[in-house]
């Protein structure tokens, strides 16, 4: 047994047991629970200026190829291996073009693309069961909490939502768990949301709900009155679960009814409608963009997927679909939406890549996809030979901090090692957390810039 | 006699310094592996109400802990005894991150009977549980009901990642389009299909639950070739190794009548493979064979012919496919009665899976009554080695690899499964370079590439399989010439070659944890089985430094690891009840209250109502359910509450634990679904036709479904509550409810329900089904 993965198991899963739901039973943040003795009265208030944003994280262990055919992945020149079907074409970001796959152009209104960004970065991912890891940053995260849930708790007081803990709409796999204070949160499909918060008002027993939760009210009081301390705690969080599913059904049900299936649009639907609803401020969805691609004779899986070749909505479509949602509900200017992926794949030099056959596990290179009112549009890091895989295999690069333009020689002020804590501090950024608040959210091996650059209204 | 490995010097000291290996120990401290089962290990020391600190050593089925306070209530602080006259000291109740606070009797005995069986306690077993001894004797007896069984089939399908798959994932062991579970649309007569499914993910549980039973070494799953089968599950393993013979092989379908299947069978019969048509009970998909109204030959004369066995084996489970020539359809496919009868699928025995004999023609997977007659404590001689959990056709299906994948994930996922633990990318300190690099892909493992460190280990270890299975995880022999042996095993302890998954599953059975001083203590296949029984329990880890942990997982393995003595003592400590403050308490920053989670929730409700599989998910549903068939809502209902799970490459199971909106809109559902099969209804126990039926439906539901027994503190309250909630529901709707409508705190008084007595006695039962302690665990 080593001490490493015992320290694992103690101070994620499970290591703070009960924090999340003594902070639902209190109301207090779960960090605030968590140690005391540490928070201070700033801790309980909102400290996020006018900017805070709702994020949407299409999030993915498959470990999905956006990094092999998204802008920056064309400028080296004929090394990377993209698809036939995708030439380099130009990607219009606002006053930014960078040569992408087509797609990225053309399923993109020109709306969207003027407030996206691409962020080339590591991930250190090497298997699929590292998404839950990578999603921690692989340990360089306090207390391994997941970085969407660290904005969570940072946004949540700000935005007044019903819950601090992420929503997890769209996952494919129990691999895209999403944890908070140490739990496990559960994970639902849009028509399972849909089901769980529409009932019919003909239906006698649905009639006597109100009667009813009043008994369990009085239900709750009574084990409380002999229960431990923990268990009141867990009352208090059942108690408050039951308040919050009348609420949300009465504000959610027109927007539900338009959901009709579990895919990427109608997890678009169920995310814009959670954000108009204020529910949470971290809604996880899964947009496909190529799967576990290791055999995909002619790159055909991760063409039909980037194009959303069946109209499922997945690939760039689906991205766009988000931004529709949001906009149908007027909240496009209140929510970014990012992707998230343990990894990304092979861009060159395996024998599959080369022969288009396929692509292999890839943590040495991702691309995070940004979009959001705070996102300024570009390409951010880049590609070169070495880096992490020290081969001829093209890598994340460094990153100079104050362009944000790719360093490939490695003279960068962010290392490409660095380059996930310093996509997650900028999208922190953008989410309009400033540095200050997110920085016990890190352990000292944190070490990546931020990029103000990309950041339109840069917090600090 | 259990012994321990302990002498004079105090548990703190000894605990560390105990670290060495087993075999030193027992030279040391005079130890041996006594292999009793029911024997005791730990018992309670200090205070307890019945001075129960010697009775583990002579009751025969006391478990450890029982601290000081656990019968009388106190504050939870004191000592687990040893038979020695030593001690393992507990934590106080303020250690920790949150003050602790000692469960009481009431409330540990509904978790633990829970937890095993799905019952309420009763008032006498309530009153027998004054110490730690005693609830160890009343966990025998759990573990003697009928409800055990199916509990820990549902915990080892988990444990051993047999469950998690879809018919997708058997494209490749049994061909891909068209494959033997490809049934057109999804269409099949009858329950063979979801059956197959329930006897691929049972078998390997089965066979575990076999070591339960007959108190065998827990650790034969690793190395055992005799396993739990059906017919059914004989015929899914030949069929993985029937021949690809799409182009050779033509049998005939009669769309009018089913020949027998002996003429079938009978090369000099007229009927030789001629298999037919019956009609089925009940269809899968009712609207898409309504929708399909073209050409319908049911009953008819046609005689179809159709090309491979893999079409075949959509007969045997209950769909003949299209008839066409490629232009012209002669017959549309459709739902037929399977040849797999129910008694196929549920004539459960033990057959050892052997190498064919030299000269043996292995049965056909169609040849249904050769099947039939392999006997209990028979054989059945298959190309494939089958050991162990980690070869089973569902295990490898869950864990499908590819070309490119080559098995890796195969064997990361026995270790993760098996140990506990594997190789990820947060592994540190590595054992050493494995003795053969058999197997190793050279392209991957460039010294200094990131990819190197995985390929180096677990490369070897993929010879284990690579050797025997082709990437479609079908034998070798059928496909490709064998690799290159010995396989590779180097982990934590053990640094091996081999040649045979028996040999890899006997490493496997060798692991030992290793502390950080680098000394060696208890096997880890013993402890990773007891940490996954806690998350079953607490839906939480047990600490690896805990030492009462730690002491625990040594009975078990000093009992020749029986599993029922790792149940008993587990589930009567400390860590489960919560009697006392223990170090797995202060190092988790709390005890761990849980949701009743799909499983717990239904089998609760289906086993203390005396109606099987309630929420109608004990049935696999291999393509989704019915959203045409009401008589499925229930299923997509409890399909929203969530699950126990595992993952790939984490040794950590799933088991969300807070009561969030999602949970609660879940259970509510599902609990007013259920109402109306419960109350006034046929077969349910619940009437509202007189006073008298009403009251006592009342009391049924407080001490049955809430858990609350008559002697329980809360129960005549709750009786109350649920008394006022009929009464409130059938006042008339003009009617303002006064105390207690509302309770504090004082909202808007609601209007009486107006509802008929039914409805009323219906939504008591809501009340009471999604109570607090009928979805949790824990309180």
């Amino acid at each position: 047994m080593d001490r490493a993965r015992r320290q694992f198991l103690m101070t994620t899963l499970f290591g703070e047991g009960g924090v999340g739901l003594r902070a639902l039973a209190t109301g207090l943040p779960a960090w605030f629970v968590l140690d005391p003795r540490t928070a201070t009265a700033q801790d309980l208030q909102c400290m996020l200026g006018s900017n805070a944003q709702y994020l949407v994280v299409s999030a993915s262990s498959a470990g999905d190829a956006i990094n092999c055919n998204a802008p920056g992945t064309y400028d080296p020149g004929g090394v990377i291996i993209h698809p036939t079907q995708f030439p380099a074409t130009p990607v219009t970001l606002g006053s930014v073009t960078a040569n992408g796959a087509p797609n990225w152009q053309s399923d993109l209104t020109d709306t969207t693309r003027a407030r996206t960004a691409f962020f080339h970065h590591v991930t250190g991912g090497l298997v699929h069961g590292d998404h839950p890891k990578v999603m921690a940053m692989t340990g360089d995260t306090a207390n391994a909490e997941m970085y969407i849930s660290n904005f969570a708790k940072h946004l949540a007081t700000c935005l007044g939502t019903v819950q601090a803990q992420p929503v997890v709409l769209g996952a494919t796999s129990s691999l895209e768990l999403v944890t908070f204070g140490g739990l496990t949160l559960p994970q639902i499909s849009p028509t399972q949301l849909k089901q769980l918060l529409t009932g019919s008002a003909t239906d006698p027993l649905v009639k006597l709900r109100t009667i009813r939760d009043q008994t369990l009210n009085q239900l709750n009081a009574l084990a409380k009155s002999s229960g431990t301390n923990v268990q009141k705690a867990f009352l208090d969080a059942f108690a408050l679960s039951q308040n919050q599913v009348r609420q949300l059904s009465a504000a959610l049900a027109t927007t539900l009814a338009a959901i009709t299936d579990d895919s990427p649009g109608s997890q678009a639907l169920a995310a814009a409608a959670l954000v108009s609803a204020k529910v949470t401020p971290v809604i996880t969805v899964h947009i496909p963009f190529s799967g576990d691609n290791h055999s995909d004779s002619a790159l055909y899986q991760e063409w039909f997927q980037t194009t959303n070749h069946d109209g499922s909505g997945s690939g760039v479509a689906g991205i766009q679909a988000v931004q529709d949602a949001l906009a149908s509900l007027n909240v496009q200017d209140s929510a970014t939406f990012a992707t998230a992926n343990v990894f990304g794949r092979t861009l060159n030099n395996t024998a599959t890549v080369e022969a288009l056959n396929g692509r292999d596990h890839y943590g040495a290179h991702t691309v995070t996809v940004m979009v959001g009112k705070n996102v300024n549009p570009g390409v951010y890091g880049g590609v070169a030979a070495g880096g992490l895989a020290g081969s001829p295999n093209f890598g994340a690069t460094d990153i100079d901090s104050t362009t944000g333009q790719s360093v490939p020689n490695g003279t960068g002020d962010i290392p490409f090692a660095q380059t996930q804590a310093s996509m997650v501090k900028t999208l922190g950024a953008m989410l309009g957390i400033p540095q200050s608040v997110m920085a016990n959210d890190f352990t000292s091996a944190a070490k990546g810039k931020p990029i103000p650059s990309a950041v339109v209204n840069y917090p600090g | 006699m259990i012994n321990f490995y302990r002498g004079t010097v105090a548990w703190p000291t000894l605990a560390r310094a105990a670290r060495v290996s087993l075999a030193a120990l027992a030279v040391a401290c005079g130890t041996g592996h006594s292999g009793e089962t029911g024997s005791s290990g730990l018992a309670s020391a200090g205070s307890s109400a019945s001075g129960s600190g010697g009775s583990g050593a002579s009751s025969g089925a006391s478990g450890p802990s029982g601290a000081s306070s656990a019968a009388s209530g106190t504050s939870g602080t004191g000592a687990v005894a040893l038979p020695d006259g030593g001690a393992i000291a507990l934590p106080p109740p303020d250690a920790g991150s949150t003050p602790f606070d000692a469960v009481q009797a009431n409330s540990y005995v509904r978790k633990v009977k829970n937890v095993l069986t799905g019952l309420a306690p009763t008032d006498a077993e309530v009153a027998a549980a004054t110490d730690s001894a005693a609830l160890a004797a009343l966990i025998d007896g759990w573990m003697a009901s009928p409800q055990f069984e199916p509990k820990m089939l549902k915990f080892f399908r988990n444990v051993f990642q047999q469950s998690q798959f879809s018919v997708a994932d058997w494209e490749f062991q049994l061909r891909m389009r068209p494959g033997a579970f490809d049934l057109p649309y999804a269409e099949y007569g009858d329950q063979a299909f979801p059956l197959m499914f329930q006897n691929l993910q049972e078998g390997i549980a089965r066979t575990a639950f076999n070591y339960v039973e007959t108190g065998q070494p827990f650790t034969n799953i690793l190395t055992t070739d005799t396993f739990m089968m059906t017919t059914g599950l004989m015929s899914l393993y030949l069929q993985v190794e029937m021949p690809y013979d799409i182009h050779t092989f033509n049998w005939q379908f009669n769309q009018g009548a089913r020949p027998d299947i002996a003429d079938t069978l009978n090369p000099s019969s007229p009927n030789y493979m001629v298999w037919g048509y019956a009609a089925p009970t009940t269809v899968s998909f009712p609207e898409v064979t309504q929708q399909k109204d073209g050409v319908k030959c049911e009953g008819s004369s046609t005689v179809s012919t159709f090309p491979g066995n893999t079409n075949l084996y959509n007969v045997l489970l209950g769909v003949v496919p299209r008839d066409t020539d490629g232009t012209t359809i002669t017959c549309f496919e459709h739902a037929i009665q399977p040849y797999f009868t129910p008694q196929d699928q549920s004539d459960w025995r033990l057959v050892t899976l052997r190498p064919l004999n030299a000269g043996e023609t292995e049965l056909l997977a169609y040849d249904l009554p050769s099947i039939r007659n392999v006997p209990a404590g028979g054989s059945l001689g298959l190309q494939a080695q089958r050991t162990g959990f980690f070869s089973s056709p569902a295990f490898q299906a869950v864990w499908n690899t590819s070309a490119s994948n080559s098995h890796r994930v195969t064997a990361n996922q026995a270790l993760l499964a098996a140990l506990g633990e594997g190789f990820t990318s947060l592994q540190v300190s590595l054992p050493p370079i494995p003795a053969t690099s058999n197997g190793t892909d050279a392209v991957h493992s460039v010294s200094g590439s990131v990819c190197a460190t995985c390929h180096t280990y677990l490369d070897p270890m993929t010879v284990f399989w690579n050797t025997l299975y082709s990437d479609n995880d079908v034998p070798t022999a059928s496909v490709f010439p064998a690799k290159a042996m010995p396989g590779g095993f180097s982990f934590a302890n053990v640094n091996s070659t081999g040649t045979s998954l028996a040999q890899f599953g006997a490493f496997l059975g060798q692991v030992t944890d290793i502390d950080p001083s680098g000394q060696i203590n208890l096997n880890r296949f013993a402890f990773n089985i007891a940490d996954q029984l806690c998350f079953f329990a607490n839906s939480a880890p047990c600490g690896e430094d805990d030492e009462l942990f730690r002491q625990i997982v040594l009975d078990f393995q000093n009992a020749n690891y029986d599993f029922k003595t790792l149940v008993r003592e587990l589930l009567s400590s400390p860590l489960v009840t919560a009697s006392a403050n223990t170090q797995t308490f202060v190092d988790n920053g709390g005890v761990t209250i849980s949701i009743s989670r799909r499983e717990q929730f239904c089998d609760a409700l289906s086993n203390r109502l005396g109606i099987a599989d309630l929420c109608n998910i004990d049935m696999p549903t291999p393509d989704g359910t019915d959203v045409h068939n009401t008589a499925q809502n229930v299923t997509r209902l409890a399909g929203s509450i969530s699950v126990d799970e595992f993952s790939r490459g984490s040794q950590i199971p799933v088991t969300p634990t807070p009561p969030n909106l999602f949970f609660r809109g879940a259970v509510e559902l599902v609990c007013e679904n259920l109402a109306t099969r419960l109350v006034d209804a046929t077969g349910g126990p619940y009437a509202s036709t007189s006073q008298a039926t009403i009251t006592s439906a009342i009391q049924n539901m407080v001490s049955t479904v809430m858990g609350y027994p008559p002697s329980d503190p809360n129960y005549a309250a709750a009786v109350s509550i649920l008394q006022q909630h009929y009464a409130a529901a059938t006042a008339p709707a003009t009617t303002t409810l006064g105390a207690p409508f509302p309770v504090a705190p004082a909202t808007t008084a609601p209007s009486g329900g107006g509802a008929t007595p039914t409805n009323a006695l219906r939504s008591t039962f809501v009340a009471a089904c999604e109570s607090p302690t009928s979805v949790s665990i824990g309180l």
